[in-house]
């Protein structure tokens, strides 16, 4: 699909947004600063479809960025700007911990309110959230849907799981298991795969019937608490902020506002005061309040958690318990709230006396609707899932009520409702039975039970459980399981049994048939039995059967129910159908996009004490010079030779190594960015082939656009600032523009590799393979990130070395009497870093910040920037292109709160190289510059003519757009005296 | 710009890098044109002394020969890092490779000798061979062809 400007949304007069919704696979917005006027040129070439590309990367936040002069590059655009979390972990959906990624389309998974959905259906349906579990605390949490791909495949393996769950998935398809992520075609038989066995409801789309709306509303406040004065328009205008009613079958609050009406008709009540006031309060574990809290706070509620220690007499079936209670309860405040549950049909005033029953609005809805009412109903009211004493069987859930003589009818058809419910939802139950002994003061205890058949009690512990009640849910999850596998131990016995029956009839000797049906849970015994007790009832586990306290040892995984499951087979089968793939968003996959740290370049300012007029005479003679000093490097080495060690010292210690070996002062290193050394270098992570394609070229400028310039400061924008960095009107400085040569793009190439190898390991699609990332975190990412350090220290020493260089030929020139060239700055162009910055909430949190072929532009105050430069921010330097204006510009605050504190690194090309050389010979132009009184030092006339100004953006339109957007402030002007190019 | 009557390749626009489409009967032969493009971006002077058929014999220069062998996922990654290879060497060693000779040519690795001229410059310095649109694929029947992006 090709962009257009109608697909960018102007946010203000220099900031254009390309909505996230724009491709199915973005994470994230995309960001272009860039003035009107500039508009029309980044759709020339593919920048805006490659920044696109690059909001797809896992882990990135906020909005990938690019600046007014990017442009296309490979993989990311040059020019861009992003920033991806650091913190690891790892993700999976649905009720199998597998990592996402081409299942059969039945597969179910796992989405917010307890539903799920066939994964085929996925992409129709467009949930909000999906489940994932957080390998690293083994949560259960939600996720965005990032991407969703379909395709044809022919094989598919079944897999099947002790508990006897079944899933399908290619053979690529990686699992989460006991021993990390491995494929399916490497799982070996008995490896330990991640359950969860709560599965939920599945989604149906619900209509958008009208449940409540406002006069609905307004007859429940006459009929309960009609009152002079201005109590209705005061609960109308509450009721406006919320933003709740009409309430519908299908608003997005009603799954919560179905939990709460089922928690508080179990364990609460709503009372309507002598002062017309509605209280809503209900009692429960802490834990269990705090989510209660949590979900009314979605839905615009307030609410308070009370606390106190209360003396408590329970009589129950067996027993009375006297003890102290430390006793939680959670109240709503607002009128209003109350109202609507008393609308919506929940019962006030005391239950026991009150008739009441189901509200009727629940029998309307959808299933998985009526399962959360019913569930956080049980989460307060039905009995904990509790194993029998003997270990291996559970007790049925009780679902007891008591009523006062003159409301038991009522209470009989509340019970009828709750069993017509839990009908619907294929859960059978016992018969209504009274319970006189359980009444209390009078009152007559009426009580249900979920039938204890093995295969219900799995089912409505799957599929129903409890809401609102952690230890209930946690125990339904472990519960099921263990049943899971009771059953399938069971059936694979019944089956042994008829079979060697079978066998003995037909005449086979018992050692036979010991030998081929005698496994870990049938015994010898078992099958004495079988064979000559013929008439012998169904099976039952043997008492060697693990209880349920063994189970919960070695299966029970985490607080949320996660288990282990242990694989039974894996079968391959014939498919010829599609598989499905999906990527979900979560900071599990922290990406290191290793193409955005190809070179390291960078730029670096010197100056000078002199003014122009002072020395204009010798320039013709200082650029021959720094020509002759500075080799370009191209297939020509450096004059630097270094021994093994040394370049050891280069990669590890950067500018710090350079300056102990005599190529510079102390001081130097105060003025550069990272004081030209990244701690994270290892050499170890570094190949030899990218050794020995640096070992020569240290100290050597480049082709391309890289080059030396002498330059004088033409004017000043930002008096305090050119004043903090010794910046005066007419000055002469030096820029210099390079990186790390070969050496770094060797370092990307060898990553780039690796990392198209890994990225099936993690799960990672990607739209373009040249944007190859893996996890920060993994070992791919770590030791990339190590080489890259090395990369980011060759390419300041580099620069370290050539400014010894330049300042060789000045001293040659002027004698010591001109004085010395000091750095303003020196600023890296493509690097990744660890930094902290705002995150999505506003909150500081540590990301890795990409930026290729932009600057960090760090606000004044930053414990970054340079003491002397505190007051200002920090330098950054935009060079033009050959022969035009370059600028001084400092960081400011909103440059931290915008571009995760950075900005633009230069004029950014327009034309191609060859456009550029068909439109101007090198000659032409150098010539051109020559009458514009520049000077030319260069090597061939053909590069020269390929960096010509008409190739690039103008680099007064790009600083305006950085200036006027606020990401970097000008402070001076430069332009260019003599250029040196290799 | 090419000597040759059957095309080995063509130079297509990119604003800040060089973009190639380049040919061959077969995916051997598309490998052997895109070695030609690659050192023909380096050193296009060089390469314009060549004769169809018989490149290196027909320049001029220190020639170096050496044995690579490569194994990689698929044609296309095979094809980069091919190319990366030869280019980390060139730049290392200051030589230009223009051909090759396969002993073994799989989709899975590739094996042979590579042949070059030492020079003094490079008229262009490439950066990296990247991954960036690389396709290699049959076109038409005896038709193969591929995109090359390389980073300058």
């Amino acid at each position: 699909m090709e962009l257009t400007r109608q697909d960018l949304n102007r946010i203000n007069e220099y900031l254009w947004e390309i909505p996230k919704d724009y491709r199915s696979d973005m994470r994230v917005p995309a960001r272009v600063y860039v003035s009107e006027k500039m508009l029309d040129e980044v759709f020339k070439d593919r920048t805006l479809w490659q920044l696109v590309n690059t909001t797809t990367l896992p882990g990135i936040i906020k909005y990938a960025i690019v600046m007014p002069d990017a442009h296309e590059g490979y993989g990311a655009a040059i020019g861009s700007v992003f920033a991806a979390k650091v913190e690891n972990g790892v993700i999976s959906p649905g009720s199998i911990g597998y990592d996402i990624n081409c299942l059969h389309g039945k597969s179910k998974v796992m989405l917010d309110n307890g539903v799920w959905i066939y994964l085929k259906d996925l992409k129709k349906l467009k949930p909000s959230l999906l489940k994932i579990v957080d390998f690293k605390s083994y949560k259960i949490i939600g996720s965005d849907l990032v991407s969703f791909q379909e395709r044809k495949e022919k094989k598919v393996f079944k897999i099947t799981t002790l508990s006897g769950r079944e899933i399908f998935a290619t053979k690529d398809h990686p699992f989460y298991t006991d021993s990390g992520m491995t494929e399916v075609g490497k799982l070996n038989f008995k490896n330990k795969l991640i359950i969860n066995p709560f599965t939920g409801i599945k989604f149906e789309r619900p209509s958008d019937k009208k449940i409540l709306n406002i006069n609905d509303l307004e007859k429940v406040f006459n009929s309960l608490l009609k009152k002079g004065g201005n109590a209705w328009p005061q609960i109308k205008n509450y009721l406006e902020k919320l933003n709740l009613l009409p309430l519908k079958q299908n608003s997005w609050q009603l799954p919560i506002i179905l939990k709460l009406m089922g928690y508080i008709l179990g364990d609460g009540n709503i009372t309507v005061g002598k002062n017309k006031e509605v209280q809503v309060r209900t009692w429960g574990l802490n834990e269990d309040l705090l989510e209660i809290k949590k979900d009314l706070e979605k839905i615009g509620v307030k609410s308070n958690i009370y606390f106190r220690k209360r003396k408590h007499k329970i009589i129950t079936h067996y027993k009375e318990i006297n003890f102290f209670h430390h006793e939680y309860s959670l109240g709503i405040g607002s009128n209003t709230f109350g109202l609507i549950l008393i609308a919506l049909g929940l019962p006030f005033g005391n239950k026991t006396k009150k008739e009441f029953r189901v509200p009727k609005l629940i029998f309307s809805l959808k299933n998985w609707q009526k399962r959360l009412f019913l569930a956080a109903f049980f989460g307060a009211e039905l009995s904990t899932p509790l194993i029998h004493k003997n270990n291996f069987n559970f007790y049925s859930p009780t679902l007891n009520i008591n009523k006062n003589a003159k409301a038991e009818r009522n209470g009989i058809d509340f019970l009828k409702d709750i069993k017509k419910l839990l009908s619907h939802l294929g859960i059978k139950t016992s018969e209504i039975v009274r319970v006189p002994q359980l009444g209390i003061n009078g009152s007559i205890g009426l009580r249900i039970q979920i039938n204890g058949e093995i295969n219900n009690l799995i089912r409505f512990f799957e599929e129903v459980g409890y809401e609102y009640h952690k230890e209930k849910r946690l125990l339904t999850s472990l519960a099921a399981q263990y049943l899971r596998i009771k059953r399938r131990i069971l059936k694979m016995k019944e089956l042994a049994r008829s079979k060697a029956r079978e066998l003995y009839k037909s005449g086979r000797a018992y050692k036979y048939i010991f030998a081929n049906l005698s496994n870990e849970y049938i015994d010898q015994q078992f099958l004495e039995h079988s064979v000559w007790e013929q008439g012998r009832e169904k099976p039952r586990t043997s008492l060697d059967f693990m209880g349920f306290d063994e189970f919960i040892k070695n299966f029970a995984l985490s607080n949320d129910g996660l288990v282990w499951d242990e694989i039974e087979s894996i079968k391959e089968l014939n498919h010829n159908k599609s598989v499905y793939d999906l990527t979900v968003d979560n900071e599990n996959h922290n990406f290191i996009a290793n193409n955005f740290v190809v070179s390291n370049c960078g730029v670096r300012l010197l100056k000078s004490d002199v003014r122009v007029d002072e020395i204009k005479d010798k320039l013709p003679e200082l650029a021959s010079q720094i020509y002759t000093n500075v080799p370009s490097g191209v297939g020509r080495g450096g004059y630097l030779k270094l021994d093994k060690t040394s370049f050891n010292g280069v990669m590890t210690d950067g500018v710090k190594f350079m300056v102990e070996k005599g190529y510079g002062e102390d001081e130097d290193l105060n003025h550069i960015e990272s004081s030209g050394h990244l701690e994270e270098a290892n050499p170890d992570m570094v190949s030899n082939q990218a050794r020995s394609r640096g070992f020569d070229q240290l100290g050597t400028l480049g082709a391309g656009n890289h080059f030396v310039e002498v330059q004088k400061v033409e004017q000043i924008f930002f008096d305090q600032a050119a004043k903090a960095l010794g910046l005066f009107k007419e000055q002469v400085c030096v820029m210099i523009h390079t990186g790390s040569r070969g050496f770094g793009h060797q370092i990307a190439t060898d990553y780039i590799r690796k990392f198209i190898g890994a990225m099936k390991k993690y799960g990672i699609n990607l739209p373009d393979r040249e944007l190859a990332a893996a996890p920060f975190q993994a070992e791919e990412g770590k030791s990339y990130f190590q080489a890259m350090a090395c990369g980011a220290n060759f390419a300041w020493s580099n620069r370290q070395l050539i400014t010894a260089m330049i300042r060789k030929a000045w001293e040659k020139i002027f004698g010591q009497s001109d004085g010395e060239l000091e750095i303003v700055y020196d600023v890296a162009h493509n690097i990744g870093k660890i930094e902290r910055h705002l995150g999505e909430n506003e909150k500081e949190i540590e990301v890795l910040v990409h930026r290729k072929g932009a600057t960090r532009a760090f606000g004044p105050g930053r414990p970054e920037v340079p003491e002397d430069y505190q007051s200002i921010g920090q330098p950054v330097l935009i060079p033009g292109s050959m022969g035009t204006a370059s600028y001084v510009l400092v960081g400011t605050n909103q440059t931290m709160e915008e571009t995760f504190g950075s900005s633009c690194h230069g004029a950014g090309r327009l034309m191609s190289r060859s456009a550029a050389k068909r439109l101007i010979r090198g000659a032409e132009l150098k010539q051109k510059l020559e009458e514009k009184g520049i000077i030319v030092r260069a090597g061939s006339t053909a590069g020269l003519a390929e960096e010509a100004p008409e190739a690039y953006k103008d680099v007064d339109s790009v600083v305006d757009v950085v200036h006027g957007a606020g990401i970097a402030k000008k402070v001076a002007r430069l332009v260019p005296l003599a250029v040196i190019k290799g | 710009m090419v000597k040759e009557k059957i095309q080995k390749f063509e130079v297509l626009e990119h604003t800040a890098d060089v973009r190639i489409k380049v040919f061959g009967s077969s995916p051997k032969e598309l490998f052997k044109n895109a070695l030609y493009a690659l050192g023909y971006t380096q050193k296009p002077e060089i390469a314009e002394q060549s004769t169809v058929g018989r490149i290196i014999g027909t320049i001029r220069g220190r020639r170096v020969s050496e044995d690579f062998s490569i194994e990689s996922m698929d044609y296309n990654t095979l094809l980069v890092d091919f190319l990366s290879e030869v280019l980390s060497r060139s730049d290392s060693q200051n030589t230009v490779f223009f051909d090759v000779k396969f002993k073994e040519f799989s989709e899975l690795k590739i094996e042979g000798r590579i042949y070059g001229v030492k020079v003094d410059n490079f008229s262009e310095d490439i950066k990296a061979v990247t991954y960036h649109e690389v396709d290699v694929k049959e076109v038409e029947p005896g038709k193969w062809e591929s995109l090359l992006v390389f980073d300058i």
